[in-house]
């Protein structure tokens, strides 16, 4: 059975004589016109055209309209064709989801960080030498970094332990529950959350790996203190295996069907990773200059150490998912807040 | 109902003049139906892009027909409204609806 695409093959009204409309302006709007619009516009406009040729009898007063149409359609075509393209496409869905996670990523510290100390407050009773607020994680990560971090007895080290690894990693499972169940702006809250907590426990990876003494996991890779190399390769393999980690945790949670695997995570690797390597980058910088209060942190920003973290594990991972992004094309399906 | 979901002033004319053809139409079609209706000069561009919208979300599909004389052997695309472009039409219809009952008297007065 013919389907009504079929069944219309060829209808039209019977032929007649056909008044050319002026064939530069033509020319001019076939500019602005994708492929698969060409011959629908430029044949509306042409039996259009004609009608009011004979309808009015009037040549010129059916030109002047020609004109005005194809002058003033042609942002909207422009327009159109901007948005079909699939780079295009990619770029403002990347740009969405940048500016989604850092418009939402300062909430989203605050709401980690109280949620964090609360228990140390409750146990402890005062807030002495801590600050809550979104200045406290890079703080505790500079400090750490800086080497005071192993020097200060197992209080400290119990209460890093909470804030930069235990605490991530609940959150990001209660993110995932959340996600499961909520829709909406709460849905999008998690992400949040989620983001956040990736970003916190990725910045505590990357401190243990490139810390000036190596940190627990150099000195036990590298007892002979030759750190580069080791420090190179645990920054890669860390980011990597978290990023995927989280790649993969949200491809499950949001994608039901279709497409192979291999597309789907690597989508979801390129969505997940501008958010997740631009926000702390910029963040982390932004608050380790204001927070510490010491304009020698601008200079210190020029480390060969810091260079060396930026350029090992957050500029691949940029280049990565803005090339992931823009070749895996989309495929219509609901990816989730980030992705819609 | 998602933000998306709602349906502009234009889309909803759009829509309209296609159902008006019943199984489906083309941009002439469409057009003339809207500036009849209207009563106001549209733009190709401007019917174009609420039709490219349209059928991004989901509410219209369209085919190309095969070529025609009179349009300079030019196809015709053809414009189909979908289930979900009904029930989004049905839903604006309520709304309206709802928010216009009662307001003759008040608008009598003016």
């Amino acid at each position: 059975m013919k389907n009504w695409q079929d069944l219309i093959r060829g209808e039209g009204p019977p032929h007649k004589p056909h008044l050319e409309p002026p064939k530069a302006v033509e020319d001019l709007l076939g500019l602005f016109l994708s492929d698969e619009d060409r011959d629908a516009v430029l044949g509306d406009l042409v039996e259009m055209h004609d009608k009011k040729v004979l309808s009015s009898r009037r040549f010129e007063g059916a030109r002047i309209w020609y004109w005005r149409q194809v002058i003033f359609s042609i942002a909207y075509f422009a327009w159109i064709r901007v948005r079909r393209v699939a780079m295009m496409r990619s770029m403002m869905r990347s740009l969405k989801a940048i500016g989604v996670a850092i418009a939402g990523f300062y909430v989203a510290v605050a709401l980690c960080n109280a949620m964090l100390m609360l228990p140390i407050v409750l146990l402890t009773g005062k807030l002495d030498g801590i600050t809550i607020g979104p200045f406290d994680t890079f703080k505790i990560i500079v400090s750490g970094m800086r080497g005071y971090f192993w020097q200060s007895g197992t209080g400290l080290l119990l209460y890093q332990c909470w804030i930069s690894v235990v605490g991530p990693v609940l959150i990001m499972a209660v993110g995932a529950l959340a996600l499961h169940v909520l829709k909406g702006w709460l849905r999008f809250l998690s992400v949040y959350l989620i983001l956040c907590a990736s970003a916190h426990l990725m910045s505590f990876v990357f401190m243990l790996a490139t810390l000036d003494d190596g940190g627990w996991i150099g000195n036990w890779l590298s007892p002979s203190k030759d750190l580069r190399a080791c420090r190179i390769v645990l920054s890669i393999l860390m980011g990597l295996l978290i990023i995927f980690a989280n790649s993969w945790a949200f491809q499950c949670l949001f994608q039901d069907a279709a497409n192979t695997w291999m597309i789907r995570l690597g989508r979801f690797a390129g969505m997940f990773l501008l958010p997740t390597s631009i926000v702390p980058l910029i963040m982390i910088t932004m608050f380790w200059s204001l927070s510490l209060g010491s304009p020698m942190y601008f200079r210190d920003l020029w480390n060969p150490m810091f260079l060396e973290i930026y350029a090992i594990c957050w500029l691949p991972g940029l280049i990565v998912g803005a090339l992931a992004m823009s070749l895996l094309r989309h495929d219509g399906r609901d990816h989730g807040p980030i992705a819609t | 109902m998602a933000r998306g979901d709602y349906l502009g002033e234009f889309e909803q004319i759009v829509l309209l003049a296609i159902l008006r053809f019943g199984k489906h139409a083309y941009g002439v079609e469409i057009w003339e139906e809207i500036e009849k209706r209207t009563g106001r000069s549209v733009l190709v561009g401007a019917v174009y892009a609420t039709l490219e919208r349209l059928e991004k979300k989901g509410y219209i599909s369209s085919f190309v027909g095969d070529s025609t004389p009179e349009r300079g052997g030019r196809a015709k695309r053809y414009f189909r409204i979908e289930r979900p472009g009904e029930v989004a039409l049905e839903r604006s219809r309520k709304i309206l609806t709802s928010m216009w009952s009662g307001l003759d008297p008040v608008l009598g007065n003016r």
